[in-house]
């Protein structure tokens, strides 16, 4: 609040008329001071108000109870349940009488290290007596028992000795009367070998085993923290693979720059569905004929080879050099030879995958889950294969219809070319509503068909209509910023959803374990590594983008020459740093079933077993320390 | 013969960066290209090869109208007019030699370059490129490795590769030091007179204007205010280009 005071005694000016920058200067110094203290009172609110809803409460703190409580978790945190030992237990007796004989009674002497004694030496039933030793090891928990004739032991106490080896306790008397000598007991445990300096133990059934040794928890541990690498290694595979195209739509300098005439995007988008249709239908034709062709592993790969081969000679032939001359048929007729032999030599390899992994899997033995993998990798090609085919047919349909839309609008006078525009608008609006509509329908049950069809698609196709009409002023559609704004909220959208909600979603899709947590962390992958990759490729230099496309090179080839050798060294950055990630996710996908150590974690901490939860809690550490290690030296190295 | 007809660009922000420009290059020409910076040089040169799409005006080139050439057709173009960039533009992890090689991309299937294939002729041309630039034995070392000197020989290269008719060389010296820029000029200069091809190079500096250049077109806030002879740039011409606070340097 000084400053308040203290500025208008510097303003006060000499001069009647002070210089317009001086005032221009000391006026607002004064307002910034006020708006310092509000803002100072701002926070003042905000943080108690933060404590008041965090409960903030130094009395528990300090509440020795509690730090009591505190201190036996972190001491068993301290000790990792890693090793089981052998116990080595050494027994102590000395004579005593329940009751006392008639004419007292003075048990024999002690020898050893150890001895204690009883005060008094008899007693009746159910007396207490105090139970006296020395020359025990300091610190160490030794048990009282009493021994009747039967030699039943029955424990009378626990006590703990001091650190000179001497300990003193109460105990009271069970009611075993007898007439003969009796015996109490006490027994000191003792753990056998170090892990420093390990022995060999001979068991009761005459085995021999080395003490200390590695505990079941910590076997448990150790199958559980792979499980977890595992787990994340895989996620971050297939989360990387689906993220790295979908990458490209997310990027803003690769897709302000498509931009098409309303009249192509009209028909392009109206080949979407059918090109989708199409793309399916091919992918079960061929796969029904390749079924039919005799169950040979060899016979498929040689057919698998070929076909591939055939299909890249077509391409050339299809998508030639500018300017070469081969004519427009021939390249149409070996496109589509070439989209045939694509499709029936990847439903070859599908097949062939599937009978060489059974076949290995026959003959590996112990191996065996790599044919195992084989098969299975083939299963998830057939299936994925069906969504390309339909996204591939998608694509080649909405490429031909730009076509179409180009050529006929070349061909029409400027009226004509305006309707036809409107009229393509229109169809593509329509076509969106109805998918749109669909997916509401499906997802809240409507059957309401009027409203599921019928008012979208006119609706859609009123709002395409204008959207073409007013297109034609500015002649062409930003379609690239618009796919770029839709990719982006749906990859934030999905960023948003921790993965432990998604490892929820799918442990009730496909049941508890690390399938679950690694389709989760997956998609969860997707989401965060297309956004991180897209920024990458909008920082790239664009200068080499500019110098390849000055060569006459297409877009792909662009991408290829120009703008993937950029972004090798960050993706390959990130994809690391996205696997140590996941490595960390993992343990906590465990807590909701989603496999990994999280799982072993946090069932011991319910059963509040702290020294085996530490053990899990050391492995998590050792391996994101690994991890973290290992990918900045790999990151050093590649990038 | 390249025609350029009122050709006007204006920015999407509304800068206007060409205004009017009208001129012909004979085949075969060194053009220099002077002006102060963002006075409408780089865009000129762009919109020649439609880097970028010129607002209006038109420009044909050998009788064909480059403004309204269809995605297919400028692609033809363009592998016909290499370019050479200020600053060099390599993609710097990928080999010298594929740098070079890319300037075969636009007679190159799509499809076999994708592989990363490219004929045995296009290697050995790229060798002999390599060769002709200076830069034996440098085609397996990565780009960023080179000198700015070398740098830019890689990147006159791999215009050479593009079979080209014309070079747009866009301040191709003003990133090096006088004795490299004069290097970089005498192979322009060379390629200009042995191999025929035009060349249009935007230059800062008037020496090397002087010393190169056959003809000269000068811009200013993107208007075209000279068009001569470089040894018809008298001082009073001078600062009618470069302002009236201008010094002459060098």
């Amino acid at each position: 609040m000084a400053d308040l005071h203290v500025i208008p005694e510097e303003v006060s000016p000499e001069s009647e008329t002070p210089p317009e920058d001086v005032k221009a200067l000391v006026k607002p110094r004064r307002r910034r001071t006020l708006w310092i203290v509000i803002g100072l009172l701002a926070a003042f609110v905000v943080y108690a108000y933060g404590f008041q809803v965090t409960e903030v409460n130094l009395d528990r703190i300090s509440d020795e109870t509690r730090q009591e409580q505190l201190f036996r978790v972190l001491r068993a945190l301290a000790q990792p349940d890693l090793f089981t030992y052998e116990v080595a237990e050494t027994a102590v007796d000395l004579e005593f009488a329940i009751p006392c004989p008639a004419g007292g009674f003075e048990p024999a002497p002690m020898d050893g290290d150890a001895t204690f004694a009883v005060d008094p030496a008899c007693a009746d039933p159910r007396a207490v007596v105090t139970v006296s030793g020395s020359g025990f090891r300091p610190n160490d928990q030794v048990q009282v028992f009493f021994v009747p004739p039967n030699g039943t032991e029955l424990r009378l106490e626990n006590v703990r000795t001091g650190a000179d080896g001497t300990f003193e306790t109460e105990a009271r008397l069970p009611a075993r009367p007898d007439t003969e000598v009796q015996t109490m007991r006490i027994k000191s445990r003792q753990n056998v070998g170090s892990i420093f300096n390990p022995e060999q133990v001979e068991l009761e059934d005459g085995t021999t085993v080395s003490s200390p040794r590695w505990s079941q928890n910590a076997i448990q541990t150790l199958d559980k923290i792979i499980e977890t690498v595992f787990l994340a290694l895989l996620a971050t595979t297939i989360g990387t693979i689906i993220a790295i195209p979908l990458s490209f739509f997310a990027a803003r300098n690769l897709m302000k720059d498509i931009r098409l005439p309303p009249l192509q995007l009209g028909l392009a988008i109206a080949g979407v569905p059918v090109g989708a249709g199409l793309g399916l239908l091919a992918a079960s034709v061929t796969r029904d004929l390749v079924e039919r062709l005799p169950a040979s592993a060899l016979l498929l790969g040689i057919l698998m080879l070929a076909l591939a081969w055939i299909t890249f000679r077509l391409l050339v032939v299809a998508v030639p050099a500018p300017g070469s001359g081969t004519r427009r048929q021939t390249r149409l007729l070996a496109a589509a030879g070439a989209g045939l032999t694509l499709l029936l030599a990847t439903q070859a390899l599908v097949r062939f995958a599937q009978l060489a992994g059974a076949w290995m899997a026959a003959r590996l033995g112990a191996f065996d889950f790599l044919g195992e993998f084989v098969v299975t990798s083939g299963e998830i090609l057939g299936a994925v294969f069906g969504l390309f085919t339909a996204f591939a047919g998608a694509a080649l349909l909405a490429f031909l219809g730009s076509k179409l839309g180009y050529a006929a609008g070349k061909r029409v006078s400027d009226g004509v070319r305006g309707l036809l525009s409107i009229i393509a608008a229109a169809i593509a609006g329509a076509l969106i509503a109805l998918a749109i509509g669909q997916a509401v329908a499906w997802l809240y049950q409507i059957t309401n068909t009027r409203n599921t069809v019928l008012i979208p698609a006119i609706v859609g196709a009123l709002i395409g209509g204008f959207v073409g009409w007013r297109g034609l002023r500015q002649e062409q559609v930003p379609i690239g910023l618009w796919i770029y704004y839709v990719a982006r909220t749906v990859f934030n959208t999905l960023r948003s959803i921790e993965a432990l909600v998604l490892a929820i979603v799918f442990v009730i899709w496909v049941g508890l374990g690390p399938f679950a947590g690694a389709l989760a962390l997956a998609l969860h992958t997707v989401a965060a590594n297309a956004k991180l990759y897209s920024e990458q490729v909008e920082s790239i230099n664009a200068g080499p983008v500019e110098a390849v496309r000055a060569t006459g090179a297409t877009r792909l080839q662009t991408v290829v020459y120009a703008v993937v050798p950029q972004i090798v060294p960050p993706y390959i950055s990130f994809t690391m740093y996205r696997w140590d990630i996941n490595v960390r996710m993992s343990t906590i996908i465990g807590f909701v079933g989603g496999g990994g150590i999280g799982f072993l974690l946090q069932q011991n901490i319910a059963l509040l077993d702290y020294r085996a939860a530490a053990a899990q809690m050391l492995a998590i550490a050792i391996v994101v320390a690994t991890m973290d290690y290992v990918s900045s030296r790999l990151r050093e190295r590649y990038v | 013969m390249l025609q350029v007809e009122h050709l006007t660009k204006v920015y999407d922000d509304g800068t206007v960066a060409l205004k009017d420009v009208s001129f012909e290059v004979p085949d075969g020409q060194f053009l220099a290209v002077i002006g102060l910076s963002g006075s409408g040089k780089s865009t000129l040169l762009r919109c020649i090869n439609r880097l970028i799409d010129p607002s209006e005006g038109r420009i044909i080139w050998n009788g064909e109208d480059i403004t309204a050439a269809s995605q297919e057709d400028l692609r033809r173009i363009r592998r016909r007019i290499g370019m050479v960039f200020q600053h060099f533009n390599l993609v710097h992890r990928s080999k010298v030699m594929t740098n070079v090689l890319a300037g075969r991309l636009g007679y190159t299937s799509p499809a076999l370059s994708i592989a990363n294939r490219f004929s045995r002729t296009d290697r050995e041309r790229a060798l002999a490129q390599l060769e002709r630039f200076g830069l034996e034995g440098k085609a397996q070392n990565r780009s960023e490795e080179l000198s700015g000197g070398q740098q830019q020989r890689v990147g006159i290269a791999r215009a050479m590769m593009q079979e080209p008719e014309m070079i747009l060389a866009d301040e191709p010296v003003a990133s090096l030091d006088p004795v490299l820029a004069h290097s970089i000029m005498q192979y322009l200069e060379d390629i200009n007179r042995t191999d025929g091809v035009t060349v249009l190079c935007s230059l800062h500096f008037l020496d090397l204007v002087q010393r190169y250049g056959e003809k000269v077109i000068a811009l200013n806030e993107g208007r075209l205010v000279f068009e001569g002879l470089p040894s018809e740039i008298d001082d009073a011409m001078f600062k009618d280009i470069y302002g009236q606070e201008a010094e002459r340097v060098g």
